[in-house]
């Protein structure tokens, strides 16, 4: 009896003590902890250390892929403009061997690194925004960052495959495009261009020294977009190529104002230097520090040649081809031993005596700092970084782009000529050239100053033209022989093929690009 | 050659290349490569030069590698690879038998693997790149002009190009023999346990893996637990072996009390 009066009374208790509340709010679970895209971005910080993450990706591209091989020489090998001296990596044989297809290692490495450099930008525009409180100026500039990275993105993919599939939402399984289609590149460049014109409005500052995004990066990266747009495969022409001209030159126009701000390196050297960086004339560049990682294009070291305080290390798997490095003119700065993009001796272990190459190397991405100089050794820290958009580029776009609307004229051409000028270079006179020859000589002046800097390989796509080191002169894409392997350039390698694996993880993407196996 | 529904790079290290294949009708994760016919002889210059492989046009040697043009093409590519093993074995097991003869027990521990193959990538940097990295003591029988016979090719500098490709000449026969444990007792009688006022006494000597028995010659153990480089440790990368630690042979003694 007293047991059952015992149990009626804890019934109770346990009535009033749950029948109000409810058990789902008692038992809703409380895990600070565990952060998911739906909880975690609460607080500007987020916001800050999720862009953050947009830009450690971007990283993706001096990742490894495979023995002696880095996936930015998808870019370089392709080219033809280099080669290699070791032959360890059959992914890279095939590249150079122009024989490559869905499995080569550096196609699907391209692919995976840019589409999550997209997905994580996607995370940061679709959740930033409801962040409260925060700071509006600080919104619309974490979302302009995002928004320039996400194109930048999109802009390499695009050249690189044509149509891709366009994501702009974050994505989870149950999302309606888990499975994506293609859509037109023309589709995809609208996303490009839109992305850009916020980026250019997001107030950011013209330069950044800690290495963010700023207005000159956004504003040159259009004029790119633009250029590109104008020729192959959208082929909009005048209309474009009027719109790169203008866009490159309110970054002239704001240099020229600010000479201090932004302008040439006076030498070659500052190119390469851990002291100019994000300076002057590079406008947006991949940030490298040994704390987290240390620079990427070690792969342009000689072959076992005692260059470094490391001693005869390099891999050697991305040299220059003789025949570019004999194609500039005589008296080019840029071919000078140690004071231009070439080295052709070195010191021995970085700091020792002077030793004889063989033959010529990349110079334009080699850290004396790290490496040793004459007399100094190396800090062993090899912190430099790659430079994405430098100044010299925007005056040649510029001066190309000027020369399709109405034929050289004499602001297309001054920016032609300081390019030359750097190089110690004479220039004929502005009335030598008409619009052909001048359109060469700019296509020329960008092979020479921007060689071995990821950029080669997307000129030769758009405008399906190759400089051809012997003639010095330019032959159809299709067509010409790279030198580097003797094998001659065929239409299907307009587009890279797509990988493998992701065709076989979505039935949607076929059909595969035009010429390579399924 | 490869076919559309062929998957690649799943598993194993895939440094040089794909070191696997997943393919309809074959076993899961069968290894990829070129067959290695030997090393271009000096007899046959000409014919080498008409060949091409993955060294930007190079001309093939005397002393380079040989490998099968599978499509007959004169060009050494990717079609030419093949499936040329497999690391599972037809059959596997174990046994265990103790024997006793008075005071004395000797327990044994048998096991075998039969039919597999290894993929011995350890050759890649012992054999296939001679002036770059230390070797085995099997490139002493490198080509030489007096030695043609052989499959690994001439030493050159570190520029010539050194071809390194998953072929079959780092395809061994992975079939083994282990003895996994010897174990010998010896438990004293009664009489002797008593006047120590102890229930038990029993010392024994023991050796784990105490002998192992390989069909081919392999450098390492041919028993690997799949290899955790690149896309991480998986079933498809069964049988590579890539600097593996070789499992050690342990010596015991024991003595046992029981009080």
């Amino acid at each position: 009896m007293r047991l059952i009066k015992h149990i009626g009374k804890t019934a109770l208790m346990a009535f009033l003590l749950l029948g109000y509340t409810g058990c789902t709010d008692f038992l809703a679970e409380q895990a600070p902890s565990n952060l998911t895209p739906d909880s975690f971005y609460t607080i500007p910080d987020h916001a800050e250390a999720a862009l953050a993450s947009v830009y450690a990706d971007l990283r993706f591209m001096g990742n490894g892929a495979g023995i002696f091989s880095s996936n930015w020489q998808l870019l370089e090998a392709l080219t033809g403009t280099s080669t290699t001296e070791t032959a360890q990596n059959s992914d890279l044989n095939n590249l150079y061997g122009l024989v490559h297809d869905g499995n080569t290692i550096h196609v699907v490495n391209y692919w995976n690194g840019l589409y999550k450099i997209i997905a994580q930008a996607n995370q940061v525009i679709a959740k930033v925004p409801p962040i409260t409180p925060m700071p509006e100026a600080q919104k619309k500039k974490i979302l302009g960052e995002a928004k320039f990275l996400r194109a930048s993105a999109y802009f390499t993919a695009v050249r690189l495959w044509g149509d891709i599939p366009l994501i702009t939402l974050p994505q989870t399984a149950s999302s309606e495009d888990f499975y994506p289609k293609r859509s037109p590149q023309e589709e995809v460049y609208k996303l490009i261009v839109e992305d850009l014109i916020a980026a250019e409005g997001a107030g950011l500052a013209w330069m950044d020294v800690s290495g963010r995004a700023n207005l000159a990066a956004v504003k040159a990266q259009l004029a790119r977009v633009y250029l590109t747009m104008a020729g192959f495969p959208l082929s909009k022409g005048a209309s474009h190529y009027k719109l790169a001209a203008d866009k490159a030159l309110e970054v002239i126009t704001y240099a020229n104002a600010n000479p201090g701000t932004i302008n040439l390196f006076p030498t070659y050297e500052d190119v390469h230097k851990e002291s100019t960086e994000n300076r002057l004339e590079h406008l947006f560049m991949l940030q490298y520090n040994t704390l987290v990682a240390g620079a990427p294009m070690d792969n342009m070291y000689p072959n076992f040649k005692p260059v470094t305080f490391n001693g005869p290390g390099g891999t050697g798997s991305t040299v220059p081809t003789p025949a570019f490095y004999n194609s500039y003119e005589a008296g080019d700065l840029r071919t000078k031993d140690q004071d231009g993009y070439f080295y052709t001796t070195y010191f021995t272990n970085g700091s020792g005596a002077r030793f004889d190459l063989g033959a010529p190397y990349i110079f334009k991405h080699f850290n004396r700092t790290s490496s040793g100089t004459s007399g100094v050794p190396g800090t062993r820290q090899n912190n430099l970084n790659v430079p994405q958009i430098r100044y010299a580029e925007v005056l040649l776009l510029f001066a190309e782009a000027q020369n399709e609307v109405g034929g050289p004229n004499q602001a297309a051409y001054d920016a032609f000529k300081r390019i030359r000028d750097r190089a110690q270079l004479t220039t004929p006179a502005l009335a030598t050239y008409n619009q052909n020859t001048f359109r060469e000589a700019v296509w020329k002046e960008r092979w020479h100053e921007l060689c071995y800097e990821q950029i080669t390989w997307f000129d030769m796509v758009r405008l399906r033209k190759v400089f051809n080191e012997k003639t010095r002169g330019f032959d159809n894409f299709v067509g010409h022989i790279n030198l580097s392997s003797n094998q001659p350039l065929q239409s299907k390698h307009l587009l890279l093929p797509l990988g493998k694996q992701e065709m076989l993880n979505n039935p949607n993407l076929k059909p595969q690009n035009p010429g390579y196996p399924e | 050659m490869a076919t559309p529904s062929d998957i690649f790079n799943v598993g194993g290290p895939n440094f040089t290349n794909p070191t696997n294949i997943i393919r309809i009708g074959e076993p899961v994760g069968s290894f990829w490569g070129l067959t290695r016919l030997g090393v271009w002889s000096e007899a046959e210059r000409e014919e080498a030069a008409k060949f091409t492989s993955y060294r930007n046009g190079l001309t093939i040697l005397p002393g380079d590698i040989k490998y099968l043009d599978v499509n007959g093409d004169k060009a050494i590519t990717d079609a030419d690879r093949s499936i040329i093993g497999n690391g599972s074995p037809k059959s596997w097991g174990a046994m265990t038998n103790t024997l006793r003869y008075n005071d004395f027990d000797l327990t044994f521990e048998m096991q075998f693997s039969y039919g597999n193959d290894v993929m011995l990538m350890n050759l890649h940097p012992s054999e296939d790149r001679q002036a770059l990295a230390n070797s085995y003591k099997s490139v002493l029988n490198v080509w030489t002009p007096q030695n043609q016979n052989t499959m690994i090719a001439e030493i050159r500098d570190t520029r010539a190009g050194y071809v390194t490709n998953v072929d079959t000449q780092w395809i061994k026969d992975g079939s083994f023999l282990r003895g996994r444990n010897l174990l010998l007792g010896y438990t004293f009688p009664s009489h002797v346990t008593n006047k120590l006022k102890m229930s038990r006494l029993r010392v024994y000597a023991s050796a784990q893996n105490f002998f192992l028995l390989v069909k081919d010659k392999i450098v390492g153990d041919p028993e690997v637990t799949p290899t955790n480089q690149g896309n991480a440790n998986s079933a498809f990368s069964q049988g590579m072996i890539w600097h593996n630690y070789p499992k050690p042979t342990t010596y015991m003694l024991g003595l046992q009390i029981g009080l």
